[in-house]
């Protein structure tokens, strides 16, 4: 039942459809949007605004009961006690109003006005809860949503909007399946998959959304944070996590591919697949997922392109144009209180180095400790080539930025949950005390090597996979060379 | 802050180097503080990811073995309890494949007892008995008896599910003489320990083949060795407290189901206790369900209440959608009895809601049933009844015992809606159903008699009533006595009729079933649901 549809008349209707207890009664309550267990609902708000429910229900004397509770001088009671002994009280409820009225002694139509101010209060009452409801399903709905990296978005709404239209997330009839999103790596897929989820935050036919990233560098026992595991592994503990963000925990695979199914099919949801790409194989993946989604959809991000499966309909995600490339560097810097770059200067930066958001935000926060020239010459002067290449030389310039404690917590970071780890733990296993751990923390940040992350009073911090992997690369040709 | 230069080709080994060192100070530090958070596990719960992984990076380091080894000791089996069973599983293949060779036996013994663990508990059991072998093997050559018991419980019981039991019986025995033989008078602690564990698995062999007597007593020596033995150091370890919760718990569902109502509560509630302790939430949820039903046997109405809403609070917290169901109905008949129909309706829909989603055709079974028997005293017989009859049709093809749960709903239901004649045929129906089944079903004759009594001219309904309430107070069995009480109340009259209510009411109160008699009168007592 909606907020609007919520009055006093239904209220009325409903309690009295209960009170007649037939069962025509108990479905024309049920049409006209009150269930029967609304009356529960009722009798709980009723008894806890009395504070308890007055004495004198099996005794047969309630008209002394009734009397001493419409002495109470406030008006609020005096309509919710009439409520109660019209409605609820064991002996009382079901007499006529002019009994109840006379046994006061009230006249029948000021009772009848007491029950009317009864009926207005339980319509308040039922709306807040219906409120808290609404509330508690956002909760609900959002709650496997991964906090977003970026807190400004630049040229992601639009494509956000048409993964919505395509997907039917608007009105949940028609629209495709599956669809991908697909583009270079740090171009901002994720950041459109998280609009998304949140734009269909609204819509009230969507049972649930669930968010899973492929990503699976902590399983990997050989020091490299890239997925290596094998292709059925990897679908198997993706369908894993999705199991357990549905509520399934069987442990058996074909008896949780048998709820999988069923709870796809019985309602909509939205499942978000975050990182296809880790996947080696989506072959296995993908076929698996469009045989249990029934009516769900499936949201997928991609650095390499899905369209060959007939099934999945795609959207390029292309760099970010200049100027919405100008808009995130201005942001980034007012962030490090670095302002003043002019737009030639943006222009110049964005030949460099293309729309791709993560280069932008490092090169920004670059820009905001280094002189804009040296920052540029530097950029001239790397192979740019692949985008590899091109991450590579701007995470070697920020490496050299750090402090020694500063590069003692990054690496220690390669151990920590990719999910983000809270600052005690951070604190805990770098090793750093005091202001050391502090100004280390703080250095990481400005520099965007490190993400805050999580709920406001329980932040926790996270480097970008990027940045992981830039990471790896270095440990990893060590390693080998040595 | 380092200066700045083009060409920074050393930052590949400055990033190695500084990695490397710290990494063994990090394992160390994780390793203390998983010891200091043993008591208080939901700490190491909230890092176990960051845990998961340096134990895995650093696995391949020889350097660390000895710290490594003893992270993945104090942290074994809470991945399994705690939804991490795969990763657990990769950890365990790949440091095992690192070290390859490189252990001494008794070390390899345990990682691999771990790894068959793991792999049971994934439900993997074909892989979990190709590596039993070979850990079976190093466990003989490393002298681990703990390990080869391990093993072979766990072979014993995939047997066991595989309805292989001699094959089961003889795992067992053969692990029994091997523990023996390898066993040194140093090693009679550990032999006890390992005795243990394989005997947990014997017990559960006797209970199936109907030696509930000769499985308490074993289960009471486990419990004896596991929870009671003093000052073992091993036992300090967290797979030992699960080993020792699983005995409880199993122990306290054989004695629940033997009606020892008091001696399984007291072993639900040990087993919750451990099951907290090593913040596996689920297995306490399912323990405090199991309680919610003992209370609700000895209709502790409030208590059983209490249980349930305390384990559907953990299934939601844990996000278990799928075991959900079946606590909804029980604490929906929690709320049956005591007359709060509303709520019990509410909850039985719930049941039968996530059944469906989740596609658990039992359950939804079950709690449409349930449903038709609540809407019966809702006062909408009128309105199930044909489905009542379908699905007595459909119980009579499964068991008698299924026959019964449904006729017990069906005969008030032809009662209330005037069909005298098959009432009474069901009601002497029911009688003959308790009468076979009354061996089993200890107090099954109470709630038949109250429902033929219902059926009965007065004088005869009388002389059923106080039969049924002499049943009722042998086989303990309150919310019949009460209802026994009342129903006697409306066939009496004067002092006695006033004697027998008030007795009734205050057995109702004590209960919390009140609800059952607002606004009735000693002239017109309610009728109360008839429950097996």
């Amino acid at each position: 039942m909606s907020s609007v549809q919520i009055n006093p008349k239904l209220i009325e209707m409903a309690l009295k459809a209960w009170a007649n207890g037939s069962s025509a009664a108990h479905s024309a309550a049920e049409r006209a949007g009150a269930p029967v267990r609304f009356v529960s609902f009722f009798q709980e708000q009723v008894a806890q605004e009395l504070r308890q429910v007055p004495a004198g229900a099996l005794d047969g004397a309630w008209q002394p009961v009734l009397q001493s509770q419409f002495q109470n001088g406030k008006a609020e009671h005096r309509a919710v006690s009439a409520l109660y002994f019209a409605y609820f009280h064991p002996l009382a409820r079901l007499r006529r109003v002019t009994e109840l009225a006379d046994s006061i002694p009230v006249s029948t139509r000021q009772f009848q006005r007491y029950l009317n101010q009864g009926y207005a209060w339980l319509a308040v009452q039922l709306t807040q809860a219906e409120q808290t409801a609404n509330e508690k399903r956002r909760a609900s709905l959002r709650r496997f949503i991964p906090e977003p990296e970026y807190k400004t978005l630049f040229g992601v709404s639009d494509l956000a909007q048409k993964a919505v239209g395509l997907l039917g997330l608007g009105a949940l009839d028609g629209g495709t399946g599956m669809l991908s999103l697909e583009g270079l790596g740090g171009i901002g897929k994720t950041a459109i998959a998280h609009e998304v989820a949140l734009a269909s935050l609204e819509n009230d036919r969507l049972a649930g959304i669930c968010w899973v990233s492929a990503r699976q560098e902590w399983i990997n026992a050989l020091g490299e944070l890239k997925a290596l595991v094998p292709a059925s592994r990897t679908t198997h503990d993706l369908l894993t996590r999705l199991a357990e963000q549905l509520g399934i925990r069987a442990v058996e695979m074909n008896e949780r591919m048998d709820a999988l199914r069923s709870v796809l099919s019985a309602a909509v949801y939205l499942v978000v697949v975050d990182n296809l790409e880790t996947v080696e194989d989506p072959q296995f993946l993908l076929p698996v997922l469009a045989s249990i989604r029934g009516e769900s959809r499936i949201l997928l991000t991609s650095r390499h392109s899905l369209a060959h499966f007939p099934y999945v309909q795609t959207i390029p995600v292309p760099e970010l144009s200049l100027e919405n490339s100008q808009g995130l560097l201005k942001d980034e810097l007012q962030r490090l209180a670095a302002g003043g770059i002019t737009d030639d200067q943006i222009r110049e930066i964005y030949q460099l180095i293309g729309g791709l958001p993560l280069a932008l935000k490092l090169v920004a926060a670059q820009l905001a400790v280094l002189p804009y020239q040296l920052v540029l010459d530097g950029l001239r002067s790397a192979d740019r080539h692949t985008q590899d290449t091109l991450y590579t030389y701007i995470y070697q310039r920020s490496w050299a930025l750090l402090s020694q404690p500063a590069r003692q917590l990054l690496v220690s970071m390669v151990d920590a949950d990719p999910d983000g780890e809270t600052i005690d733990w951070l604190g805990l296993m770098c090793g750093l005390q005091g202001g050391d751990f502090e100004h280390a923390l703080q250095q990481l940040m400005n520099l965007r090597l490190m993400e805050k992350t999580g709920a406001f009073d329980h932040p926790l911090y996270q480097i970008h996979r990027i940045t992981a992997s830039f990471l790896s690369t270095n440990l990893r040709s060590k390693w080998e060379a040595g | 802050m380092s200066d700045v230069q083009p060409g920074m080709s050393g930052t590949a080994g400055e990033f190695a180097n500084l990695y490397r060192r710290g990494l063994l100070e990090r394992l160390r530090t994780a390793e203390q503080f998983v010891r200091q958070h043993e008591e208080h596990p939901q700490q190491i719960r909230a890092h176990l990811r960051s845990l998961l992984t340096l134990a895995g990076h650093a696995g391949w380091e020889p350097e660390a073995s000895a710290l490594w080894t003893s992270l993945t000791d104090r942290l074994h089996p809470y991945p399994l309890l705690w939804g991490y069973a795969d990763a657990w599983e990769n950890h365990l293949r790949a440091a095992l494949t690192a070290w390859d060779n490189r252990q001494p036996d008794f070390l390899a013994a345990r990682l691999q007892s771990y790894l068959v663990e793991t792999l049971y508990f994934s439900h993997k059991p074909q892989e979990a008995l190709d590596l039993a072998g070979q850990a079976l093997s190093s466990a003989r050559l490393g002298r681990n008896l703990v390990a080869l018991a391990r093993v072979a419980q766990l072979v014993a019981r995939i047997d066991y599910d595989r309805s292989e039991v001699d094959a089961s019986n003889r795992t067992l025995a053969d692990a029994e003489t091997q523990i023996k033989s390898l066993c040194t008078d140093a090693d009679s602690a550990l032999e006890q320990i390992a005795l243990a564990i394989l005997w947990m698995q014997k017990a559960e062999i006797m209970r199936f083949l109907g030696d509930v007597r000769g499985a308490l007593e074993l289960y009471g020596q486990v419990v004896g060795v596991l929870v009671d033995f003093p000052g073992e150091d091993i036992l300090s370890r967290p797979q030992f407290w699960l080993l020792a919760g699983e005995a409880l718990e199993s122990r306290g569902v054989l004695l629940w189901a033997r009606g020892e109502y008091a001696r399984a509560s007291h072993d639900l509630d040990q087993a919750s206790g451990l099951y907290q302790r090593l913040a596996d939430r689920l297995r306490q949820a399912s323990v405090l369900a199991n309680l919610g039903l003992v209370y609700w046997k000895t209709c502790q109405f409030d208590r059983a209440e209490a249980f349930q809403l305390q384990s559907i609070a953990i299934r939601e917290e844990q996000n278990a959608q799928d075991s959900l169901a079946r606590v909804m109905g029980d604490l929906g008949m929690v709320y049956f009895l005591r007359g709060k129909l509303d709520q019990a309706v509410h909850y039985v829909e719930v049941q039968g809601e996530l059944a469906r989603q989740f596609g658990d055709e039992r359950a939804a079974r079950l709690a449409h049933a349930n449903l038709c028997g609540m809407r019966v005293f809702q006062g909408r017989g009128d309105q199930v009844v044909a489905e009542m009859e379908r699905l007595l049709a459909g119980s009579r093809q499964r068991s008698i015992e299924h026959e019964l749960g449904v006729m017990l709903d069906l005969m008030p239901c032809y009662w209330f809606l005037g069909r005298t004649g098959e009432a009474v045929q069901a009601a002497r129906r029911i009688v003959a159903i308790a009468e076979e089944l009354k061996e089993g079903l200890p107090g099954v004759m109470v709630p038949a008699l109250r429902g033929l009594a219902l059926t009965q001219p007065v004088d005869e309904a009388r002389l059923t009533l106080v039969k049924a309430l002499e049943l009722a107070r042998e086989y303990e069995r309150e919310f019949d006595r009460a209802a026994c009480l009342l129903s006697l109340a409306g066939l009496s009259a004067g002092d006695e009729a006033q004697e027998l209510w008030c007795e009734g009411l205050a057995r109702m109160k004590e209960m919390g079933s009140l609800p059952w008699v607002e606004g009735r009168t000693p002239a017109d007592p309610p009728f109360l649901p008839l429950v097996v």
